[in-house]
Order: C-alpha cells, then structure tokens, then sequence
C-alpha cells in the first residue's frame, strides 16, 4: 500500500516501494517506513495482544513507549515496530496470541480479570505446597512476552566507545541549539537521538514559526546546520540506556538499511551532559483506553505529515494542550473528518485555534474529556463527560485521538542524583538541582513557546561549554535573563482521567495494570510509587517511566487523596529501553596472549589452553595426562616454552630497598652470577608470589615471577614504596622477553652444544649467566630445578625466543630432546615437592602454613618487608591449616582435585593429585588441620558421587622422587 | 653477521609482495594493498627504548629534546621521544638508523621486543579504534602529536596520535607484544567497513616524512 497523503514533510518515498511479510503474508511498505506504518498503511489494526489479558493493542505512539507494538520481527521477539525501520525482506508476526490477532483464544484471560489482582501470584498456589511446582511451571509457561528462538538469532553486533567534550541527549531544537553553542568554540560533540531524524516537534508541524518559516523547515535547517559540523557527531536512532558516575553514558544504537550494524552497544565518555528530551504526552486514562484505533495525538499527526497516512476516517479528539488543537485543525485540512474535539481544560486555550476550529465546524467541548471507549476489537463509539461526569455525549469514529496533556521525559535525569519539584505553572515535575557537568534544556524544563525552547538549548550548550575551561559568563548572563519569566503555559492540566470505576482503565499497557488495581495495591498498605511499582508491577515492563510512568504517581495521589505536591516520580534502571542481549555482548573481540613459541609449538602438536590471558600448551600429542612427556624428562631431557612467565628489570640506586621490602629474603647479600629463590608475601603474610632475583652488576637487578602475578607486579612495588622518595625504576619484560625450560638428566650437554661458553664446573657453579648462543643469540641462563635437578631457564629477547627453541631443538637430537606441557609440568613439580601459587595456595595460608619458612630471613632489619609482621604474629598459631604432601595406601587410586578430607568432620582437602609413572604410586599435596600434618599420619579422602567411599592415604614429608 | 631470524608477534592475512632482510627481521616493504585509504602496518621491529632518570625533561636525544610535558611527543629526523611521566621517557627510532647519544644519569632498557608495533594510517583510523578501544583518540582538525597510554582490549597499550590538516592521521599503536595478534585480528576486523588493508613499511616511510 504505497499511496501516500502529499505534504512538504514527509519522510518516507513513495517511490521507493520495500517488501516484507507479515504472518507469512506477502506485504509493502515504502523506504522510510517502520515497520509499524508499513503495517498501518496495509491495514493492519491489531499488532499484538497483551501480556496478561490478551487485550488487543494497536498502535499508539510512535516512539515506542509502550509494549503495543512489540512484535516478533525477523525471529526476534520483542521488538518496537513502531521504532524498526522496515527493511527488504523482514518476516514480521504478531506475538502473544495464540491463533490470530484477531481471534486470539487466550482473549478468554481478559473475562477472569477478575481473578488475577496485583499479587495474586503471591497469595495463589502456595497451597498445598506440593502444588507449587506445578503451578510454578505453568505460571512461567503463560508469562512472558515474546518467546526466545533458542538457537539464538544472527546478527552483527559491535561496540563504540566515545570520547567527547559534551554529549548532548535529544536531537530536537533545544538539542541541536546546545550543540552548535559547543561546537561553534570547537569542542568536541556527541548528539544521541532516539529517532530517525532530527527536529524533535518542529519535523511534523506545517504552521508557520516565529522565524517566518514553517515549523519543520526550520527543523531541517538547524538539523543540517548541525549534520555538516565537523565538531558535531550525529547518532541517530540511538537509545540512551543510562547514564552513570563521572558522565559515563551507555546507549544502544539500531543500524540502519545499508549499515554494516545490527545494533551497536555505545559508551560515551563525556565532560558535560546536555539533556534535551523535551516532553512527551501524558496518556488519558478511560475505560478500554488500550483499544486498536486509540492513539497520541503526536501518532496521528506523524502519521499524517511524517508518513503520509490518514489515521483513521472519522476521528474523535481528547486532548489538553495547544499542540493538540493545532494537530486537530491540520488533520481537519488533510481530509481526516473531526467529529468533535473535547479538551480537558475548561480555560486557557489559544484563541486563534479555538476560531480555527470554528471556521471548520468542528466542535470544541472545554473541560471535557473521554470517558470510555466502545468497540471490541477498535474504536466504534466514544463516551465523552465533562470533567465532574455529570454529563456525557456519546460520538461515533473509527479513531480517538487521546491526550492528558504533556509531561517532560525525565527517563536520563532520573538515573541521576537531581532533584525534583513539581512546577505549579506548568504542572510538571521540573529538576530543580542537577548534578554538576549535568545540564537540562528545552521543553523538558517547562519551555512552550520555539524561541524559548531554542535558547534554553543555547544556555545549556555554553554552560556544557563553560566547564570545559571557557570564559563564557558574558553569554551566558543575557541568555538567563532573557528566559526570566517567558513560561507561556496558558493553563496546565493535569487531570489524566474522568471519574468512573476503572477496571479497565489501563495505568500501565505493558503489565495490564488498571486504575482498579492501584486502588487495591494501595489499600493493601503499598502506597508509595516504588512499593506500588513493585507490587503491581506497573513501570516494571519494557517501557519503565514511559507511559506508566506519566501517571502511576498521579493515580496514587488521588487514590490517597495527597496533594500532587507529594509527588515523586518512580525511580528508572538501565536499560531504559530494552536491548537484546547481542547487543550488550557486542563484538565480544577475545584478547588472548601468545607466546613466541606458539607457531612452532603448534607444528609439534600441541594442546592449546588458556591460562589467564595466556595461550598454553597442556600437552603435546593425543595424551592428555602427558606420561611420555614426564617420563622423557626423566630419562633424557625435555624443552618447555615459559614465556609467561613474569620477567622485569628493576634500576636504580634504590632498587635493592625496594626488592628488601617485597621479598621476605635478604637479598643485600646477591652478587653478579648468584641466583635466589625467594617469595613474596601480602600483609597477611600469605604467599602471593615467588620467583628468582639476580643482580646483573651495581643496582640493576632482573628478577622472575609467576605468569599469574605478572601483570600485577609493578602495581605492587608502586603501593608499596608510594611513600618513600626511593630512586628506582622497574621494566615490565614478560613479553619483550621470551623463555625455555630445559629439563633433564641431558640439559647441560645439549646446553653446552648451543652456548658459546665453556659449560664446565665454573660455568655450572652459577645460577645466572648472561652470555650469547653460538648463533648470536644473546640470553639469559637461570639454573633452575623446579621440574628436575638438571633444569635451565633460557631466557631470550622474544623475536629471538623462536631461534633459541630451534637452537636446542637441533642439539637435543642426539640425546632424545622432546618437548612437553603444563600437565607434565604438574606432575614433575608434584614428583619433587614444589607447589603451585593458586592451586596449592589460597588467601589464607601463610609462608609458614607452606612450609617455606626457610625463605624468611628474620635477622633482616630496617625494611618493613611486606608481610613480615603477620608472619610474627601468626607463626605459633595452633589451629593453622598445613600444606603436607601425601601418597595413597593404594598406589592406583588417584582421588578428584578438590577432594575433601575427613574424619567425623571435614579437616581439609586436597589441592594437586596425579599419578606418578615413575613411582607407580599417586601422590597429592593437601591443606590440612594442624594436627595432621605430622609425618606419617593416616588420612581419609572422601570421594563423593554415585559410589560414596574414603580412600586412605599418608602423609609423607619431603619430595616424592 | 647475525645468524638468526628475529620474528615479528604480527601476522597479517595477506603476504608481502616485497620483503628486506634488516638487522635479523623479515621487514614487509609493500603489500597489494598499499594504496589503500586507509592501512595498518606492522613496525615491530622499529626500535623502542625506555628511559629512566630525574630530570629527563629538556634534555636532548639525538635531534630531538625531551618533552617537558607527559603526553607530549616530539618528532623530529624521524625520532620520536616522548615524557611518558616524571623521570621516565621514550623513544621510537621511527626513521632509519643514526646515532644518537644519552643524556648523562640516564638507565636506558630496550623495549623493542615488549611492543607489537603497528601504524594505522588513514582519516578513518579514530573511527576504528573507537570499535575496540576505549581511548580518546577522536581529534579535532588540527595539528597535533599526542602520546596517549591505556587499555586496548584490556593489554596495556601505547599510542602515538600524529595528525595534521594537509595529511592524513596516524596512529602508532604499541600493544604489549604477546597481545599484538589478537589486538591486530580485531583491527581488521573493525576496520573492514573502512576498506582497512595491510601495507608494506614503504607506506608508513612515505607517509613519515610528510609530518617531520
């Protein structure tokens, strides 16, 4: 259905026809289109059913502030039709109906309204409580909204993160004004609109403006004022999500036709916040107000003058604004027959739109408004009253055009710390304290008239600015005085509703909460808007503040007879719209670490796992428990790839003060050549790390630690020297500098083959050489026996990392040189004794509990060295958990990582556990109680699962091999 | 003569048309898509140091001086050195060889292995990294040279932000080594919507020596 009404502000073309279907019915639309008018101009009326009586919904705005035009669109439950832009191909299906949106068969629920108040889920079914189950399924079964396609759905999401120097929220007149006030001094700008376009109310309206043009023709010159600033960038149909601390705002984005984006999740960072969401209409309430063919006046007039449709043949209005008479005067002109229009204001009208009704005969009814809606499926009567309902005229239509009034968008300002009051010129509740680099504008601030509204987006654009660091005060001054007492307001209104019972007088579309309801949650004792909110769930849907929001705290004012002073609006909560999950994943890009083996590890075909943030190998081959690997390491020699491992220089004629005070040994006594083990503790004295530190000459210093605290070092050694003046400096290596392990009985001939030094008894008696492999190689050598007595770490810059690995690969030809992984890692450390920090560890065992007490040099003075003083004061602690080393009574029983160990009650469990090939024996390292980490005592693992058992083992001292 | 190949952490999907052997590297001179608009190319084996010492600022690196300022970059001869903070400096030897001498008190360590290094050069670069990076790298129209450190993709990062009105900008991007793969992969995969491409050593050189 491509005919469309003529008019200067359209935004669809006509001649551009779409195709999409609809309940599998081919269908068309035309290029710039929603898929909402693109059903409305097929004729669709019904678009969906509702959540919990299965009501018929049609379309009502058309910003999507309300669950009545959710649908399944593209497999995709959920989405705003009326907010999509309709594009080639789309699959669109009603959702919630259960046959035809016509004659959907769970209609039945909207008869037994009366069995399901606010809470009934709370009072119903919990008895008897072996029922509950039952019903629970079935409540979870007939809830929702939507159903998810549980194969997930494609779809191109991504992220953008944003820096700018303002953000303005809201690309109407006010918006696009504080934009061009930043922007003109070269700052940098971020608009977020939620529509298509910009211009906000200027882009539908076709009376003339106080600049002698047309309403939307000075909205689209300010837009492209605004859309050709280089300062400027323009994001539209992007949906503000929240706003946070420090003006970080999140919002979500919907691609357009041709964009390479589904949906983009965006994070702005922002120095100043402009929020121009200007204000929206306040939906009247009357019984059946949610029938297909009831809508805000801002709807029809779009859908005239934006989509050129007529919304309906014969339409009756109820409205109370200004804007809403200028909407019923231009339908009138556009071929749309007014039947009558009844304003709830008795007073306070513009007189030339009440002479411009007149001229056309249509009839004006002051201090009127709808009452009920009659129709099953649509519209086909209305009700009207005065205010007091002591008189009613009934008019027959097709439309109702329905609105209380206005009220401002406060969705972004309510997610931060301002503070409201209600305005009594205007009626609406008005910020009245932001919060610093936060600033509001335009109609949500109570402006009617253009030229207010414009400048109040200037003023809040250079005060935006001003925080930036610019003197603006002589621009600033005359724009606030010339806004001093231009409100305009003829009368306000704030009556959303005639006098009547309202059972079905909807409060909230999205949960089908009624007037009704709100009467009996209040008279249950939840009489405030949140515990209102939350008992009766209105607000709780996809729409929050949107519709429900406008009037929940107006409703519970009259039904508690409180003066509309005491209003407070609901809170919100991110998202304030509902965003698909894809989207808040993004793209999702997976940082992962590898080393500068990981190409030729890979050739030799290796496991891959992720340790951390690191790629590493597990185990060569198709073993995964590695027993070749182990048992190679043991006969011949084995090469290992520890790149990950922590590597930093430290510098600097403070830099052995500062080792002193993070290691627990005393390093004053290093010298070039020698090596040390030590460990470092937290304040608690446990053990956070160990490693070697050697001294490389005068007060350069290179020490190691374990992949996992790699990362954290250098925090660590800041935090704790950030009160001393101490002259140091410290390199993070642990990329720039690759590692191999080489392990076994051969190491030091395949290492004396690729070295250029003699590898004699002087050689071997250091623990740290620097010198070059025969290939030019300059490394490291660290004389290691973390995984055999005859162990090396070759430690190379980390392009060279490859050709140290070839190196040794090519010299441990001759002596069966293989390469293994992190399990035969495990087991090798496990064989001699050496625990793991974070498998064998955890936050609460000391240097002591581990048995590494020999590390802690006590004679150490003068260096507060972190941890030492709970080591103190935790060493004769009795009741301590112990790390101890354990074999199994039987040598082929291997008990789960994790395993708990008991007597008559839980006294520890077990933290590594492997089968040893070389020892045909399994053995383990446990925390256990004190008590039984003596040597030699018997202890009872127990085995959960189907065959719960105890298996023996005892404790042994020492390494196992 | 050195006897091994150094090896970059960079891999791009597309193999060089050109390549030079250079003091251990494989160095990609050009590429197919070297006259792409918008190009990443891999500089890791550009030399980097770190410099340590108080009072590093003013202080003359060969053509170049120490800026007073952290985040300011100075680019001359194809040096660019860098205040990263008080007492710590850096240097990228962007350009070919030359010698250059170190202020006196100075601990000088070579970082050219910690850093993936690549350039992203093109109008569109900020609008890629804005993909993946939190980092405020969005610059107005104006001359600038900027040194912004942080997070991308959670690997510490370095970038150099080298733009001018007449060409167009670049971004040097230093990524901790072992992340620079992955950090590479999502670039492209970003930058895909902007005709992204690799290029060969010879692009960046010529692109170079239209901002010194």
């Amino acid at each position: 259905m491509n005919d469309r009404l003529p008019g200067p502000a359209l935004r669809v073309n006509p001649e551009k026809t779409i195709h999409f279907s609809y309940r599998g019915r081919p269908m068309q639309g035309v290029a710039g289109d929603t898929v909402a008018t693109a059903l409305y101009a097929s004729g669709v009326r019904i678009f969906s059913r509702s959540f919990k009586y299965h009501r018929a919904r049609g379309l009502y705005s058309l910003d999507g502030q309300s669950s009545t035009c959710m649908m399944e669109i593209d497999g995709i439950p959920n989405i705003k039709a009326e907010i999509t832009s309709l594009r080639e191909g789309m699959a669109v299906r009603p959702q919630n109906v259960l046959g035809s949106p016509q004659r959907d068969l769970l209609a039945v629920a909207q008869w037994l309204d009366w069995a399901m108040p606010p809470g009934f889920y709370y009072k119903l079914f919990h008895k008897p409580w072996f029922l509950w189950p039952i019903f629970s399924k079935m409540i979870r079964r007939a809830a929702g909204l939507g159903r998810l396609n549980e194969e997930g759905h494609p779809g191109n999401f991504e992220n953008l993160f944003l820096n700018c120097d303002v953000c303005i929220v809201g690309g109407g007149p006010a918006g696009l004004q504080a934009a061009l006030a930043v922007a003109e001094l070269d700052l940098r700008v971020v608009l977020l609109e939620t529509r298509s376009h910009l211009g906000g109310f200027y882009d539908w309206r076709v009376v003339r403006s106080a600049w002698g043009q047309p309403f939307w023709a000075r909205g689209r010159e300010l837009e492209n004022t605004v859309v050709q600033h280089p300062a400027i960038r323009v994001f539209k149909q992007t949906h503000l999500t929240g706003i946070f601390a420090d003006n970080l705002l999140s919002a979500v984005q919907t691609g357009q036709p041709g964009e390479v984006f589904d949906e983009r999740y965006m994070e702005i960072r922002a120095g100043s916040v402009v929020v121009a969401t200007g204000s929206a209409e306040r939906p009247l309430v009357f019984e059946n107000n949610d029938r297909p063919g009831i809508m805000q006046c801002g709807c029809a007039h779009r859908l005239a003058r934006t989509y050129g449709l007529l919304p309906g043949n014969r339409a009756v209005l109820s409205v109370g604004h200004d804007l809403m008479l200028e909407a019923a005067i231009d339908l009138a002109d556009m071929g749309l027959e007014i039947a009558v229009v009844a304003d709830a204001r008795s007073t306070g009208q513009d007189e030339s739109l009440v002479d411009a009704l007149a001229q056309r005969n249509i009839p004006l009814l002051k201090g009127w408004l709808a009452a009920e809606a009659r129709g099953k499926k649509g519209v086909k009567r209305v009700l009207l009253t005065n205010r007091m309902r002591e008189e009613s005229r009934l008019f027959q239509c097709d439309l109702l055009i329905a609105s209380a009034g206005r009220a401002p968008v406060l969705d972004p300002l309510l997610m931060t710390r301002t503070r409201f009051e209600l305005d009594r010129q205007t009626g609406f509740m008005l910020p009245v304290q932001l919060p610093s680099r936060l600033y509001a504008a335009g109609r949500m601030l109570g402006w009617d008239d253009a030229q207010a509204i414009e400048d109040s987006g200037r003023l809040a654009g250079l005060k935006a600015a001003a925080d930036c660091g610019f003197a603006l005060s002589d621009f600033i001054k005359p724009l606030e005085k010339s806004l001093q007492g231009r409100f305009q307001f003829r009368a306000r209104q704030m009556m959303s509703r005639a006098p009547g019972p309202g059972h079905k007088s909807f409060i909230c579309f999205d949960e089908d909460v009624s007037v009704a309801d709100i009467h009996r949650v209040v008279a249950e004792g939840f009489d405030s808007v949140e515990l209102c909110k939350r008992y009766s769930t209105a607000g709780m849907g996809p729409s929050q503040s949107g519709i429900p929001g406008q009037n929940l705290p107006l409703a519970l004012a009259e039904c508690r007879g409180h003066t509309l002073e005491s209003l407070r609006p609901a809170k919100v909560r991110s998202p304030l719209r509902p965003t698909l999950l894809g989207t808040l994943a993004g793209k999702h890009y997976q940082l992962v670490k590898q080393t500068p083996l990981r190409k030729i590890q890979q050739q030799l075909g290796a496991s891959f796992v992720r340790a951390g943030q690191w790629e590493r190998v597990q185990y060569f081959g198709n073993d995964p428990t590695a027993r070749e690997e182990i048992a190679n390491v043991h006969a011949n020699v084995g090469l290992m790839d520890v790149s990950t491992l922590g590597k930093f220089r430290i510098v600097g004629k403070d830099a052995l003060a500062v080792l002193q005070r993070m290691y627990v040994s005393d390093l004053s006594r290093l010298i070039p050549g020698q090596l040390k083990y030590s460990a470092m503790c937290n304040e608690d004295g446990c053990l956070i790390d160990d490693g070697m530190i050697t001294c490389r000459g005068g007060d350069d210093y290179y020490f190691t630690t374990t992949s996992a605290r790699a990362r954290d070092t250098m925090e660590w050694f800041g935090y704790h020297s950030r009160f001393e003046d101490w002259d140091y400096h410290i390199v993070n290596l642990t990329d720039g500098w690759g590692a191999v392990s080489l392990a076994g009985p051969a190491a030091r001939q395949v290492l004396s083959r690729v070295v250029k030094d003699d590898v004699g008894n002087d050689f071997y008696s250091k623990g740290y050489v620097e010198t070059q492999l025969k290939n030019g190689i300059a490394v490291r050598l660290l004389r290691v026996g973390f995984v055999a007595d005859q162990g090396w770490e070759i430690h190379a810059p980390a392009s060279a990392t490859a050709a140290v690995w070839n190196a040794l690969w090519d010299a441990g030809q001759d002596f069966g040189i293989q390469p293994f992984g992190l399990e035969a890692q495990n087991v090798l450390r496990l064989e001699r004794g050496h625990i793991i920090i974070g498998e064998d560890t955890e936050l609460r065992t000391t240097l002591l509990d581990l048995g590494l007490g020999f590390l802690w040099d006590r004679n150490k003075k003068g260096f507060k060295t972190v941890g030492v003083a709970a080591l103190h004061q935790t060493e004769n602690q009795p009741d301590r958990m112990k790390l101890i080393g354990f074999k199994m009574n039987d040598p082929s029983q291997t008990p789960p990582g994790g395993a708990i160990i008991v007597d008559t009650q839980v006294r520890g469990y077990v933290t590594s556990v492997r089968y040893s090939q070389a020892l045909k024996q399994s053995i383990g390292l446990a925390l256990v109680e004190a008590p039984l980490a003596r040597d030699g005592t018997l202890l009872e693992i127990f085995i959960g699962g189907p065959d719960r058992r105890r298996l023996g083992a005892k404790v042994q001292r020492g390494p196992f091999y | 003569m050195q006897g091994y190949k150094k090896q970059s952490p960079i891999r791009f999907p597309d193999s060089p048309l050109k390549t030079e052997r250079r003091q251990g590297w494989e160095v990609a001179l050009t590429y197919a898509g070297d006259d792409a608009s918008l190009v990443i190319i891999d500089l890791s084996h550009i030399t980097k140091w770190e410099l340590y010492g108080r009072g590093l600022e003013g202080q003359q690196v060969g053509p170049a001086a120490i800026p007073h300022i952290a985040g300011q970059v100075n680019l001359s001869a194809g040096l660019a050195v860098c205040l990263c903070r008080p007492s710590v400096a850096l240097i990228w030897q962007l350009a070919d060889e030359f010698s250059w001498t170190l202020p006196v008190g100075v601990k000088l360590t070579e970082i050219t292995d910690n850093y993936a290094l690549v350039a992203l050069i093109g109008a569109d670069g900020p609008r890629v990294m804005e993909k993946i990076a939190d980092l405020d790298l969005f610059l107005p129209a104006e001359q600038t040279v900027r040194f912004v450190q942080g997070p991308i993709l959670d690997g510490a990062s370095q970038v150099m932000i080298l733009s001018s009105p007449d060409s167009s900008t670049g971004l040097l991007l230093a990524v901790c080594r072992g992340a620079g793969q992955s950090i590479v992969d999502a670039i492209l995969d970003a930058g895909g919507e902007f005709g992204l491409q690799p290029a060969g050593e010879q692009v960046f050189k010529t692109w170079l020596r239209g901002q010194v």
